[in-house]
């Protein structure tokens, strides 16, 4: 479904991502890892249209899609749920949600079905989301990016700062989507939660990819050991 | 002095009419403009062209006019200013002034240093008055009161309450966010600014249906529709409204005091403004608050 | 990391600049009388647009109202002749006065962003031109001539009309090279094309713009005091016309905004456009307008940029070539 193949971005002269590549397939659902500032966030705006890329190409279902604006991505069924929820905090949690319809997708997913998905959110339905707890606004988050009815759907630190019950009920609530066949790539720091949730796990360092297994082929030690670099040997042909 | 207070405030109808373009296209696409003016003036002689060659109501021709100049927004934002946003803040400014001295000149090239007025196509509207309480209060100044309270309005209710007005405040709050939610970063500016031309086509209609206006006018108009803005706050075209009202009092105190104190007393007027602005409320008015923010974003990621 | 100034071409271009000053000095004793004139407004443009230069292209504020310190600076010679003080030292304290008026003007004004800072000037130069018309000496819009000037006969006076402008000319260009080559200069040129190489200098932005202003108000003043010295008659409307600007603005986006070598080249070739098209009245202005505007979207840092990258030369070395760093430090300009 999503075809990345030797990606560069760069911060002025900072090489954030560094030929990264990876083929994710449909109903894949991926975490990952890796510590701060080893390029995962910078790789999924990048992958969703936020960053221009230097150099490598993106495929998203057959389709290139490396110079296409974010918007079309969108409209072609990638979406993101940003790092720090970045939602229109002056604007109501129905509004934000409605926004999330714009590129009007054909699917499941309407306003009534996230309300019952997060039901948390009914009662704060006309609130501002400036003033939304935290779990409230990463529950709006996700939902405004469910709205465009994505077939794949990104998902960068969804359990920062909300506390473990919350996370228990976004991940919850997240694990329908799984089993409605959504392919899912998200960064998720816990790394126990990650790999109970996810199919495969790829671990990034320094820019680049340095471990891409399927979950159950791997373990705790191993994924340790690539995201704090120890592995050095193995770094060259992963990646 | 009762009186000067009412024509004060038919007046900044006018200025909140020609400022409310401007603050709309300073909200959603952060730039300033400069052309304002200068388009302003433009649909004035458009419309002085229609009503006078077709023998029409100016109240018709600026109808006319509406769409044409909503064309001309869309094509300056997609020729112009699109280009020039990408080279940074500066260069918005710059092409804008470029902008503003290509249709000034071509203006006068075409309609010569004559002053034109729409009032003579307007009949007996152009100088009937109502009396209240003893005051006589022109209509047409009353109309162009009523028009500037229904543009800004309108574009109010659609900021509000349509899918478009969502997808412009969110566009306008936080641009990178807008685009992976899907908005089309592209089709909102080129709507917006066809918005701001439409509304600039009023004004420009308004200027010359209650005076006189000539191919050098861009200049002071543009200057009058940033004050307004500036006093009026820029965050709200309510604000904007008000702020037109406010430079057209600072005004009229300013030709009480001086009879060359007309311009002054707006110009201070907005002096205090800024300093009021930059010493007690920076953020909002300088945007530091908001480019920060996007900033930060942009180095977390 | 070093800083590197001077270049293979800027010993020739010393002897150069020797050469033509030591020219323009012994002008007189043969030029006509036609040719000086024209060179003292050539002065006078090549001072405008060095000013807007380093308030636009090293300090990176775009101003639409320098016509307020070029207004002002003509204003205020006529008010100083009028104590019965020669007009020639009458031009250098106006433009001190005007210099240190700016200091107040800067310490607000630059607070503002972008296209509100260039309103914002616009605003204030029309203020300058409202007060200034409430002078009773100034007559309002009628104006008034520089009587001073009359005390000299005409063959002198032109001749050190000449000398005034040239001499400005000079020493605002050479107060100019040493100002971006100072520390702050420099640190001014990194921020312009490289937001993080400038942190590494440290130096307080904010601080040198002030210096920038001040000295763009210093020097526009000048060339307003200059041009009443060359025109004898100064009428309001027209020193506080936006046009002065539109011509900086002009100049400098053709001739190389941020290039020391881009507002000579710029003002020489406004000097010329104008010789030549003046005289089409209207279309002369479209052009100008539509130049600059085409100029600004795609040829951002005009001819002087397009042959510095080009040939890779640079005449003046006000600029800095950073070595030591990593080759591709200087590809990607903001």
């Amino acid at each position: 479904m999503l075809s990345v193949s030797n990606l560069d971005v760069r911060y002025g002269q900072f090489r954030a991502v560094q030929g990264v590549s990876m083929e994710i397939a449909k109903g894949d659902v991926v975490s990952l890892i890796g510590a701060n500032g080893a390029g995962k966030s910078t790789l999924l705006r990048a992958i969703a249209g936020a960053l221009p890329i230097h150099s490598g190409r993106l495929l998203f279902k057959q389709q290139e899609i490396t110079n296409t604006s974010s918007s079309s991505r969108v409209q072609q069924g990638l979406s993101l749920v940003p790092e720090g929820r970045r939602l229109f905090s002056d604007m109501t949690v129905e509004e934000n949600l409605l926004l999330g319809s714009t590129v009007k997708r054909s699917g499941d997913w309407n306003i009534e079905r996230i309300f019952s998905t997060f039901p948390n959110l009914v009662k704060r339905r006309h609130a501002k989301t400036g003033n939304l707890s935290g779990g409230e606004q990463q529950a709006t988050a996700i939902g405004r990016a469910l709205m465009s009815n994505p077939d794949f759907l990104i998902l960068d630190e969804v359990s920062l700062g909300l506390s473990p019950l919350v996370v228990n009920q976004v991940y919850d609530s997240m694990e329908s989507l799984k089993d409605a066949g959504t392919t899912i790539l998200l960064v998720e720091q816990d790394l126990e939660r990650a790999m109970r949730f996810s199919k495969r796990t790829i671990c990034m360092l320094e820019g680049r990819v340095v471990l891409d297994k399927l979950t159950s082929d791997t373990n705790k030690e191993e994924i340790t050991q690539a995201y704090f670099g120890l592995h050095q040997s193995s770094k060259q042909e992963v990646s | 002095m009762m009186n000067s207070l009412v024509q004060a405030i038919l007046l900044g109808g006018y200025y909140a009419l020609v400022a409310c373009g401007l603050a709309f296209m300073f909200q959603v696409m952060r730039i300033i403009n400069l052309a304002h003016g200068s388009l302003a003036i433009l649909s004035a002689y458009l419309v002085w062209e229609i009503t006078d060659a077709l023998a029409l109501s100016p109240f018709v021709s600026v109808l006319m006019i509406l769409p044409i100049m909503a064309i001309i927004g869309l094509l300056l934002q997609r020729v112009i200013l699109e280009r020039a946003t990408k080279g940074g803040e500066l260069l918005p400014v710059l092409t804008t002034f470029g902008l503003a001295i290509v249709i000034d000149n071509l203006l006068f090239q075409q309609f010569g240093a004559n002053t034109r007025s729409l009032s003579p196509y307007l009949g007996d509207l152009s100088w009937e008055s109502y009396e209240i309480f003893g005051l006589w209060i022109g209509k047409l100044p009353v109309i162009v009161l009523i028009t500037a309270i229904v543009v800004i309005g309108g574009l109010d209710l659609i900021l509000r309450f349509t899918p478009l007005g969502r997808q412009i405040r969110a566009t306008a709050f936080d641009p990178d966010t807008a685009g992976l939610v899907g908005i089309d970063a592209r089709k909102i500016a080129g709507i917006s600014a066809a918005i701001a031309m439409m509304t600039v086509a009023i004004s420009g209609t308004a200027l010359g249906l209650r005076g006189t206006f000539d191919a050098y006018a861009g200049g002071p108009q543009l200057l009058f529709a940033f004050e307004a803005t500036i006093i009026g706050g820029a965050s709200s075209l309510w604000g904007v409204f008000l702020g037109g009202i406010i430079l057209a009092i600072a005004q009229s105190i300013g030709a009480l005091i001086h009879p060359q104190g007309f311009l002054l007393g707006g110009h201070f007027m907005f002096l205090i403004f800024l300093f009021a602005r930059i010493y007690f409320n920076r953020d909002v008015f300088t945007l530091k608050h908001w480019f920060a923010k996007r900033n930060k974003g942009e180095i977390t990621a | 990391m070093k800083i590197k100034r001077s270049n293979a071409y800027s010993k020739v271009t010393l002897y150069v600049v020797a050469a033509v000053f030591i020219a323009l000095i012994l002008l007189p004793s043969f030029a006509s009388n036609n040719v000086m004139e024209r060179l003292t407004v050539l002065f006078i443009y090549i001072i405008m647009a060095a000013m807007w230069n380093t308030l636009a292209g090293f300090g990176g504020l775009i101003s639409i109202g320098q016509q307020l310190f070029f207004g002002l600076g003509a204003y205020a010679t006529i008010r100083i002749t009028n104590m019965a003080i020669s007009p020639f030292v009458a031009l250098l304290i106006a433009a001190c006065l005007v210099g240190l008026l700016s200091w107040p003007i800067s310490t607000f004004m630059l607070r503002l962003k972008a296209g509100e800072f260039a309103i914002g000037m616009w605003v204030l130069a029309s203020i300058g031109h409202l007060l200034v018309n409430l002078d009773p000496l100034i007559q309002g819009e009628t104006g008034i001539s520089l009587i001073a000037l009359n005390q000299y006969a005409i063959e002198s006076r032109r001749l050190l009309i000449y000398f005034a402008a040239l001499v400005s000319m000079s020493g605002l260009l050479l107060g100019l090279f040493y100002l971006l080559r100072s520390k702050a200069g420099i640190a001014m040129q990194a921020i312009r094309d490289n937001e993080e190489a400038a942190d590494s200098i440290g130096v307080d932005a904010e601080k040198v713009k002030k210096w920038f202003f001040i000295f763009a108000a210093f020097g526009t003043a000048l060339a307003g005091a200059l041009w009443l010295a060359q025109a004898s008659s100064f009428q309001p409307k027209t020193y506080f016309s936006v046009q002065w600007t539109a011509y900086m603005i002009f100049m400098v986006l053709v001739g190389g905004l941020g290039r020391f070598e881009g507002a000579i080249l710029g003002a020489l070739l406004f000097f010329v456009v104008e010789t030549w098209f003046a005289a089409t009245g209207v279309w002369y202005l479209v052009g100008l307008g539509a130049v600059a505007m085409l100029c600004s979207l795609f040829f951002p840092k005009g001819i002087w940029g397009v042959i510095e990258t080009r040939l890779s030369i640079t005449l003046i070395p006000v600029g800095y070539q950073v070595t030591g760093l990593k080759p591709d430090s200087h590809s990607k300009n903001k």
